[in-house]
């Protein structure tokens, strides 16, 4: 019987060998389910979709979502913000995150020269772009009042906290968001996540390639909202966060002008220049958020010189008579449609 | 293992086993292959907030009402094989202005297979289930 096993081993082995080649693909290991969750935090719609086979991690990402968002927002007392622009003066202890963030925002304020500036609040407090009061222009005396409290240099940070002057205030709005992506992003990446796509109000994420190994086709917004669809054209990227700013998003019109949320922080008025839209492709979403903002800020020609002097980042531009135009690296990663 | 070498490799009786057992494994690939009925179909969910409110799938034309009371209503419409937000009680009514999704379009869609009313937290997801 023995012999008679041994004898049989080869042919065994040829069997399985066609059972396992017959299928379709061959994979080392079987995809993961798609699982996919939305959720409504930092005033705007979160949509995670992910790759794993951990039915709850979305679950546990949303209370991670839930977490910054208490330790972010403006509006939720006792949130880390809340305290900085309730301090009058006073040095505020604040998590590490806050800190981080905070850092960051100084370090484009430094490297844009003000243009890009998180104590911008007390101007984006006399505006209304989402609510009862869109359409109506706030009180220009107030605006420039408020636009003489702006200066970042005032912000201090160190490890006891963060120190702000009384009277001023700050709005994390231009970058927690993108900081928050890469942080959830991390969490689902450590919870064993090789591929998925997240959106975090406009801000696209993408943890590694798609399920098949291809890149991931993402439209890029038209931020003038003429096209089929709404977008002016896809980019492929993988591992990369895409983000967007333009003068759509969050606005109203009046009297032929366009008003919108990226203001300019030496005025308080909002930012007119020849662009419609910047999106910005980069490793990470908190590099992407603060430079959309800051590249909308410079316009075309000073913000393509500075795109283009920073390694892996890149960038599309929509200008209001509709030109498109990008950064070289893309040269063969984005189609217009 | 010195007696063994003597003796051929595979006797006749081992031969048959050997192509019964691979006539059955084919035959039973091509079942598994051709005999599946193709219960794969494309369908959506709708969220309202943070969950899941209903499944619905994409081969039967049909309107569904999301009422939450207070006039905050949706109405989301599959119509064949697209899903999209057919009206909206929301003021900036940019649900309705994103258009259809279908499982050939998502790809060209700025929010891919989704569909978001923010003012009234109603989202629709296609998810693939033929894709692959």
């Amino acid at each position: 019987m023995r012999k008679r096993f041994l004898s049989l081993l080869p042919s065994a082995a040829l069997c399985l060998c066609l059972t396992a080649c017959g299928g379709e693909k061959v994979l080392p290991t079987p995809t993961p389910q798609q699982r996919s969750q939305v959720g409504f935090y930092f005033d705007t719609v979160v949509t995670m979709q992910v790759y794993t086979d951990d039915e709850n991690l979305l679950t546990r990402a949303q209370a991670e979502c839930q977490k910054y968002d208490d330790l972010l927002s403006k509006t939720h007392e006792g949130s880390d913000v809340w305290n900085i622009n309730h301090a009058q003066g006073e040095r505020v202890a604040v998590s590490d995150e806050t800190r981080e963030i905070l850092e960051k925002a100084m370090e484009y304020s430094r490297l844009s020269e003000g243009v890009f500036d998180v104590t911008v609040e007390p101007c984006v407090a006399l505006w209304d772009f989402t609510g009862e009061g869109m359409g109506t222009l706030p009180d220009e005396t107030a605006l420039a009042q408020a636009a003489d409290k702006v200066d970042w240099t005032q912000v201090d940070v160190n490890e006891e906290g963060v120190l702000l002057p009384a009277g001023m205030t700050i709005d994390l709005g231009a970058i927690a968001k993108g900081y928050i992506t890469d942080r959830i992003a991390d969490f689902l990446k450590a919870g064993g996540v090789e591929s998925g796509y997240l959106n975090f109000g406009g801000n696209v994420l993408t943890i590694g390639h798609k399920p098949d190994g291809s890149e991931w086709n993402i439209g890029i917004q038209d931020p003038l909202g003429k096209r089929d669809q709404n977008i002016v054209g896809a980019a492929r990227v993988a591992d990369q966060a895409v983000v967007t700013s333009g003068i759509y998003e969050r606005g109203f019109d009046l009297d032929g002008v366009r008003y919108h949320h990226i203001l300019d922080s030496s005025t308080g008025w909002p930012v007119q220049n020849e662009l419609a839209g910047v999106s910005i492709i980069a490793p990470d979403a908190f590099d992407a958020d603060a430079l959309s903002t800051t590249v909308f800020a410079m316009g075309v020609e000073e913000g393509s010189d500075f795109i283009e002097s920073l390694e892996g980042i890149e960038a599309i531009f929509v200008t209001r008579d509709d030109t498109i135009t990008w950064t070289s690296g893309l040269n063969d990663r984005f189609v217009l449609m | 293992m010195a007696e063994n070498e003597k003796k051929p490799l595979m006797k006749k009786r081992d031969v048959l086993i050997v192509g019964i057992v691979l006539l059955v494994a084919v035959a039973g690939m091509l079942a598994v292959k051709f005999l599946t009925p193709s219960t794969a179909t494309n369908y959506a969910k709708i969220y309202v907030g943070n969950y899941v409110y209903k499944e619905v799938p994409l081969n039967e034309n049909q309107v569904i009402e999301i009422n939450q009371g207070s006039d905050i209503v949706n109405h989301v419409e599959v119509k064949d094989g697209a899903i999209y937000m057919a009206d909206s009680s929301c003021p900036d009514q940019q649900c309705v202005d994103q258009g259809k999704i279908t499982a050939k379009n998502y790809e060209q869609r700025a929010l891919r297979n989704w569909v978001v009313c923010l003012p009234n937290q109603v989202t629709v997801e296609l998810v693939l289930e033929d894709e692959g």
